[in-house]
């Protein structure tokens, strides 16, 4: 959940990227900690398997000073998109503020984005969360395949809460920043 | 906008790092750290400057998460308590409520007993601080809106440096 510190006049969220193994998810983590400036972004901490996919989960806390003096620190984190990972990804999932799901362009994944999603309703039940009302926003990644499924088909196949979605290459940072300001937007309550 | 937030005053982390600071003391413990379950930190006595408590405090959650979770699926009950020994310096984890759990940092010189009796003094009171500062609903904070607003610009900025357009 949000805090609010007063005391250290700060506040943090905390957002949770979610989707099938080897969507991207890591690679809009590391876009945004190579793009951002150092002092806005803590270490980059990855729990992989030696073939580079997440174990457990990424975390990279940004820090984003405010003009009024405060601090906003938004901590993201990556679950693991494999299926029998799921008692890792509900452990990220706990006193989370938003979610990003990142759904692969490629035809081939139509069915695993269909899977993860349904991962995501029941990880978030089990968390105690409910789909129907949490921030969320969606990642159609990928996007420079040589033949992506359509944006409109990855909607109406994933998209049926109708949130924002973004087209991303996340690998070269396009749409990155656009999807984690919309999140932030929504977790926020600014839109 | 989710449905609950923690909202920290100047006088509840005070009240907080009053009772770690007592804790420190009568634990005879190196460190103290009260973590919300999501991995961010509440309130801390001692804790040293060096450690890049952000990373510190994901990690600590995420360990006692997973335990608390190979417990569950083990069949044991209520688990609350977690304990990692090293060569001279010790963790004890000690979960508070269902928000919050605290970590204590002790030297081998001192007795697990002593931390955990007085971890258990001093859970109920920072059980109620944490239950105070805990509200139903997350109000919008003009802040977050500022840094809504500020990640916004970098991403006009990244696409007018020549990023490639997108199609859908």
């Amino acid at each position: 959940m949000p805090i609010h510190n007063e005391s250290a006049r700060e506040i943090v969220y905390k957002i949770a990227y979610h989707g099938p193994g080897m969507c991207g998810k890591t690679t809009n983590l590391r876009f945004i900690y190579n793009t951002l400036p150092g002092r806005q972004v803590g270490r980059f901490l990855v729990l992989d398997t030696a073939v580079e996919r997440t174990l457990y989960y990424d975390f990279l806390p940004l820090v984003i000073p405010l003009d009024d003096g405060y601090t906003a620190r938004i901590h993201l984190y990556t679950v693991p998109g494999q299926a029998y990972y799921d008692a890792s990804r509900r452990l990220v999932l706990r006193g989370v503020d938003g979610i990003v799901f990142v759904a692969d362009s490629h035809p081939d994944r139509s069915q695993d984005n269909k899977d993860s999603l349904a991962m995501l309703k029941k990880d978030l039940k089990e968390s105690g969360l409910d789909y129907s009302s949490i921030p969320l926003i969606m990642q159609w990644n990928k996007r420079d395949l040589p033949s992506p499924v359509p944006e409109n088909e990855l909607a109406a196949a994933l998209n049926e809460r109708a949130v924002p979605a973004f087209p991303a290459v996340a690998r070269d940072g396009a749409g990155v920043f656009e999807t984690l300001s919309g999140i932030v937007d929504a977790v926020t309550g600014s839109t | 906008m989710p449905s609950r937030f923690i909202e920290l005053k100047v006088v509840d982390v005070e009240m907080m790092e009053s009772e770690l600071r007592t804790l420190c003391a009568r634990a005879g413990a190196e460190a103290v750290v009260l973590l919300d379950m999501s991995g961010v930190v509440l309130a801390s006595h001692r804790v040293p400057e060096k450690i890049d408590s952000l990373l510190i405090a994901a990690l600590l959650t995420s360990n006692f998460a997973a335990t608390e979770e190979l417990s569950r699926r083990l069949g044991v009950d209520n688990f609350r308590v977690m304990y990692h020994e090293g060569k001279r310096q010790n963790l004890y984890f000690d979960k508070v409520s269902d928000e919050a759990i605290i970590v204590v940092l002790f030297r081998d010189s001192n007795a697990l007993g002593r931390v955990r009796l007085f971890c258990e003094k001093a859970i109920p009171e920072l059980a109620r601080l944490v239950a105070g500062v805990t509200k139903p609903s997350a109000p919008v904070l003009p802040q977050g809106r500022a840094a809504a607003e500020y990640l916004q610009r970098i991403a006009r900025g990244i696409n007018s440096d020549g990023s490639p357009g997108i199609q859908g």
